[in-house]
């Protein structure tokens, strides 16, 4: 599905900040974890083809920089907050515009999209006027605009209450099941709620890269996520699976 | 295809836009912008004053960037242009397509009021100079178009160049603020005929040529201004 080969980037001539990434996501949900400052939002930005470094990125072999590759790909920003002055339902249609939905199916990809994100209720409602958690949803929604097979999701329960967190995860499982879905989080509950597998980002390297069991099992013995995230944090070696 | 949708455009601009279109109606209402005092200079070239570049230019100026800067809001404000980039659009389809429109759009709204007020201020010319019995000569439509035209094509770029550089509609209407501030100040004694707005405070308006020194002026920048946004916005996308 996703393919990273080689990718390396940094902001500065003589910096790196994403060192020899190498790696291949499958459909499911993967948790991109690592402490601040580790690449996580570089790494993304790269993926989403907002920053492009040397190697390559691919969606189904279509390579990062296509139209067809942005095609394949929704970004779901910790701040979803695009012409907050106007109604909840001409922010889908302009989503649905820009990723390219033909003219005569952006009421109906709305009205489904809304349906499925718990939305349609609000869709006349101004987007600046919703509560945070409904933010969230309209951000979800217009992430499920086109035909993307590749989801990112920067951060999404940061600032949120636990219940308000449950009820996301359970929304974002319903709407995405069956694509790959990447989110980048340093929330341990994210990590519990949602991972099937795991990649762990130190200093710009892929640390780990494991199904969510294996991780778990991974020192050989029973081990928090706290006690796997700090091992992680300082392993050296690059563990991919 | 992906595209920036044009319903949106509109949606984003609408209440400045009509305020605009508000003025221009409210201005014609009134006699008072369009007296002149016509006569003819040493060199026996016509000349014409009166506050029309007021009225038409300055307070227009007002409208203009305020419409631009909602336009151009979400291109450059930081956590809608980073969502907005990660579609692949390109720095064509999101400025500089968007840019002509509006350009179009604003210009289309604003020259009819340009060609009536000309059509009133020469209305009045004829009316009033002629029972002096003094020698007159009628404004060129033309040429006062050529100055409208010119001065909303640099009012649409510097907005675009600011709200590029700031990233902000605030600091971009600020900034454009403080600067007619200073053309109803000190501007007309510093620049003399390079004032952008020269003719409209404490200046004699050149009503009779098409390109005085303050419109190619205009030109000249928007010729620097227009390529650097497009570049600011390519480079500074992520």
């Amino acid at each position: 599905m996703l393919n990273i080969e080689n990718l390396n980037f940094g902001y500065k001539k003589n910096e790196s900040t994403l060192k020899n990434i190498n790696l291949n996501v499958d459909s499911g949900f993967t948790l991109l974890v690592g402490e601040n400052g580790s690449g996580k939002s570089t790494l993304i930005n790269c993926i989403t083809g907002q920053l492009s470094g040397s190697g390559s990125i691919k969606i189904n072999e279509i390579p990062c920089g296509s139209e067809d590759y942005a095609k394949l790909i929704s970004y779901l920003p910790q701040v979803f907050d695009v012409y907050p002055m106007l109604k909840v339902r001409e922010i889908l249609e302009f989503v649905a515009g820009l990723k390219g939905v033909p003219k005569e199916e952006v009421k109906n990809e709305v009205a489904l999209a809304a349906q499925r994100t718990n939305t349609d209720a609000f869709l006349e409602n101004k987007f600046k006027k919703c509560s945070e958690g409904m933010k969230r949803r309209v951000g979800i929604a217009a992430a499920l605009m086109g035909k993307s097979e590749v989801i990112i999701l920067d951060e999404p329960t940061a600032g949120v209450d636990p219940g308000e967190r449950r009820q996301f995860y359970r929304t974002i499982k319903e709407c995405f099941e069956g694509k790959t879905v990447i989110i980048s989080t340093h929330i341990l509950d994210d990590i519990e709620s949602l991972a099937d597998s795991i990649i762990m980002l130190s200093r710009g390297r892929v640390t780990c890269h494991l199904p969510y069991g294996e991780f778990l099992s991974s020192l050989g013995r029973e081990a928090t996520l706290e006690e796997l995230w700090m091992h992680y944090r300082e392993a050296e070696d690059v563990t991919v699976e | 295809m992906s595209r920036w949708s044009k319903k949106t455009d509109f949606l984003a601009v609408r209440l400045p836009l009509l305020l605009l279109v508000l003025y221009l109606i409210f201005m014609q209402l009134f006699k008072k912008p369009f007296y002149l005092s016509c006569g003819w200079t040493d060199a026996q070239t016509p000349y014409a004053d009166g506050d029309i570049y007021i009225w038409l230019q300055f307070v227009v100026f007002i409208f203009v960037c305020t419409v631009v800067s909602f336009y151009f809001e979400e291109t450059f404000r930081l956590p809608s242009a980073h969502y907005i980039g990660a579609f692949g659009l390109g720095t064509f389809k999101t400025v500089f397509m968007r840019y002509v429109r509006i350009l179009i759009a604003l210009e289309a709204v604003y020259l009819p009021f340009v060609v009536l007020s000309v059509f009133r201020m020469n209305a009045n010319i004829e009316a009033n100079i002629r029972n002096f019995g003094i020698e007159y000569a009628l404004l060129d439509t033309a040429a006062i178009l050529t100055q409208c035209s010119v001065a909303m094509l640099f009012y649409v770029t510097i907005t675009l160049f600011l709200m590029a550089v700031f990233r902000s509609r605030v600091y971009t209407m600020v900034f454009l603020m403080a600067y007619g501030v200073l053309e109803v100040t000190m501007m007309p004694e510093l620049l003399g005929e390079y004032a952008l707005f020269y003719g409209a405070f404490r200046s004699l308006p050149e009503l009779y040529s098409y390109f005085p020194a303050n419109t190619v002026l205009m030109l000249v920048l928007t010729a620097i201004m227009l390529p650097a946004s497009l570049i600011l916005h390519k480079v500074r996308r992520a």
